[in-house]
């Protein structure tokens, strides 16, 4: 770039009206190397903005699905045993049916086996 | 073998249960120089274990200082202890760390002093057993002996919801280490329908014999269920993705030393439970899952520092870095080469002297200031200049600098993963980038810039590290230079258990799996995760559209 910067001194800092001759040839490249080629922009886009939210997603991620897995299981547990608890009236005539459904499905499957 | 005639392996062992009797005995304001004292006298017979210890003597499979003594015959099963270079390297390490926290916790822990002490002791037998057991069942015992000492750390003295974070971490490590258990009894059972007999059936160095004997070993259904087994125990302790969840919760309640624990010796029961046990006595399954554990080590690596880069919470912060260090050591040891073992055994000990650092650190600040959110903080180096470099120190040895020994251990992992496939060493590299990312970015934070106003706040209470915290954490500093710089201190050490470990994983090729089990677990678990992301954001939704209806606060899940 030092070729570049004689040839600048040279040919274009003489004559200032040349500069927007030269720019008007290539309007686009010119304002890319102004903007030194977006490359801050693009790294805060790529790597902060972009990456801020995968970071922030697996952040979640890991919080509700992984994690909330292992509280889902925890929370099934949970409300199994208070569904089971149920069976546990206190009233003897509830427990005096249950004796008595499990015997007749004691009896009544001993008789089918025993049948075959 | 020099002074084989003391069993000093049951004596490192066991001291510290001695130690805790002695001060449950003794009054209370005896409790922390009678606790220090005694971990500071294991500590001295672990290193004189170093001085009798013969590099390379564990060739071939040989173990060193074994004890041996039959304890229930009518199954096989004996009280037998050993060391290698691997289990030798790691008594070391846990007996370090566990006076550097004993002394570390003489300031925090202000109630039921006797208690914690008593507590931390066990805690010691356990982990020192799990390394020293050449048996089976033995092995089971001291792994589960480390759950109720480190329960009662975490649930008495730890932060606001350590309640659930201990129920958490003991339920979660107990199914897996049950399912152990029923792989260890099967295994025994399997032993002795092979040869017909109880004899030593539990013993590891027949059982390894007899995983690797050309030609014979384990049946295949019985290794992949039993390696599977294994695998869940030591995967949540390690702990590998997606079994990583009760660490940051375990880890942010935990009072410092207890973390200090956690991390640097409890995460390595794992690692090392992967090497000894899993690996010889099912070296066929071990070669199945092989790739589908590196996917897993490799998701944990780059997984566990993205999630580090958002945390708000230190101590999470450090907590996700754990889970992301321990992915290298579990990349190093699956892709079944000389340099990821080593390096992966080197990271274990690296991990564990950087990380128990990092954590003592962050309870510095924690003692000054009660709070551990990083963005109420700012400008510490301006009130707190040692604390700075020593953090600084620490945040760049957990990133990797080279010429400390992070470095070392992630590089030959690395070099080991390139050497199974390039782009595995690729995927883990740019981990290294996101690590040094959330480590130089919380540094920034922390100390530069303006004192924040909390901290300004916070006042007179901001003092520099007292001279107690330089001497926890100057061994650790000492250390890592050390092996940064000769790491060969350890790699000799290790090269033994290194060279048993590969030959007895490669007796065997890879198990065959029936491709329809394979096909319908990965279908299961895709389409499980899909369902709980839906069912999840469904919850969401409603539950913000009924807040909204209803103009009160959420209730989070």
């Amino acid at each position: 770039w030092l070729f570049g910067a004689e040839i600048g001194r040279i040919r274009v800092l003489p004559r200032p009206e040349r500069v927007s001759a030269l720019t008007a040839r290539v309007p686009f490249l010119y304002r890319a190397s102004l903007n030194k080629w977006w490359f801050d922009e693009l790294y805060h886009l790529l790597f902060i903005v972009l990456g801020g939210r995968v970071a922030a997603f697996l952040w979640w991620f890991d919080r509700r699905v992984v994690d909330g897995t292992v509280n889902a299981l925890a929370g099934v547990t949970v409300g199994a045993g208070r569904g089971i608890r149920r069976i546990q009236t206190g009233r003897v005539q509830n427990y005096a049916l249950g004796i008595a459904i499990g015997l007749i499905v004691m009896a009544g499957s001993f008789l089918y086996l025993a049948g075959r | 073998m020099s002074i084989s005639s003391i069993p000093i392996l049951t004596i490192v062992t066991f001291l510290p249960l001695i130690g805790g009797i002695v001060v449950a005995i003794a009054p209370e304001r005896l409790a922390r120089p009678i606790a220090l004292g005694f971990a500071l006298v294991t500590w001295v017979v672990s290193l004189l274990l170093l001085t009798g210890f013969i590099a390379g003597g564990d060739r071939g499979g040989l173990f060193q200082f074994v004890v041996a003594a039959p304890w229930i015959p009518v199954f096989g099963i004996q009280f037998k202890l050993g060391i290698d270079g691997l289990a030798l390297i790691l008594v070391i390490l846990t007996t370090t760390l566990t006076w550097i926290s004993i002394l570390a916790s003489f300031g925090p822990i202000k109630d039921r002093v006797k208690l914690y002490m008593l507590s931390f002791l066990i805690l010691e037998v356990g982990l020192i057993g799990v390394f020293v057991s050449l048996d089976l069942f033995l092995f089971y015992i001291f792994w589960e002996i480390v759950l109720v000492p480190m329960y009662l750390i975490i649930g008495i003295w730890g932060g606001s919801n350590r309640i659930y974070a201990t129920i958490k971490f003991v339920l979660y490590t107990l199914v897996g280490s049950l399912l152990m258990l029923v792989a260890i009894l099967a295994t025994g059972f399997a032993y002795q329908a092979a040869t017909g007999s109880w004899a030593n059936a539990f013993d590891f160095e027949t059982l390894r014999a007899f995983a690797t004997s050309p030609g014979g070993g384990f049946a295949g259904g019985l290794q992949v269920g039993a390696f599977l087994a294994f695998f869940l125990a030591f995967a949540i302790k390690v702990p590998m993705f997606p079994f990583h969840t009760w660490l940051p919760d375990a880890h942010v309640e935990a009072p410092t030393a207890g973390s200090v624990i956690l991390a640097a010796i409890m995460l390595k029961l794992g690692a090392f439970g992967f090497i000894r046990f899993a690996l010889p006595l099912f070296p066929g399954a071990a070669h199945t899952f092989a790739p589908a554990i590196i996917v897993l080590s490799l998701i944990a690596i780059i997984y566990g520092a993205i999630v580090a880069l958002v945390q708000p919470d230190l101590k999470k912060l450090v907590a996700y870095s754990s889970v992301s260090h321990m992915g290298f050591v579990t990349l190093g040891i699956f892709v079944f080469n000389e340099q990821g073992m080593q390096g992966a055994i080197l990271q274990m000990v690296n991990h564990g002297l950087i990380t128990g650092a990092l954590f003592l650190l962050v309870g510095v600040i924690y003692e000054r200031t009660h709070d551990r959110t990083i963005a109420k903080m700012g400008g510490l180096s301006s009130v707190m200049p040692t604390y700075a470099v020593a953090f600084g120190f620490f945040a760049f040895a957990s990133a990797g600098l080279p010429g400390l020994s992070g470095f070392v251990g992630e590089f030959l992992s690395l070099v080991g993963a390139f050497l199974f496939n390039p782009w595995v060493a690729v995927i883990a590299t740019i981990c290294m980038i996101l690590a040094a990312a959330y480590l130089l970015w919380m540094y920034q934070r922390l100390f530069f810039g303006e004192l924040s106003d909390f901290l300004r706040g916070v006042g007179d209470h901001l003092i520099d590290l007292t001279p107690i915290e330089v001497l926890t954490l100057a061994p650790l500093g000492a250390l890592v230079v050390a092996f940064g710089i000769f790491p060969g201190l350890v790699l000799t050490l290790i090269d033994g258990s290194v060279q048993n470990v590969l030959h007895d994983v490669s007796t065997q090729a890879a198990v065959p799996l029936p491709p329809e089990a394979v096909a319908m677990a990965v279908i299961a678990i895709v389409a499980y995760v899909i369902a709980r992301l839906a069912w999840v954001t469904y919850a969401d939704t409603r539950e913000a559209s009924d807040a909204g209806a209803l103009g009160s606060a959420a209730a989070g899940e």
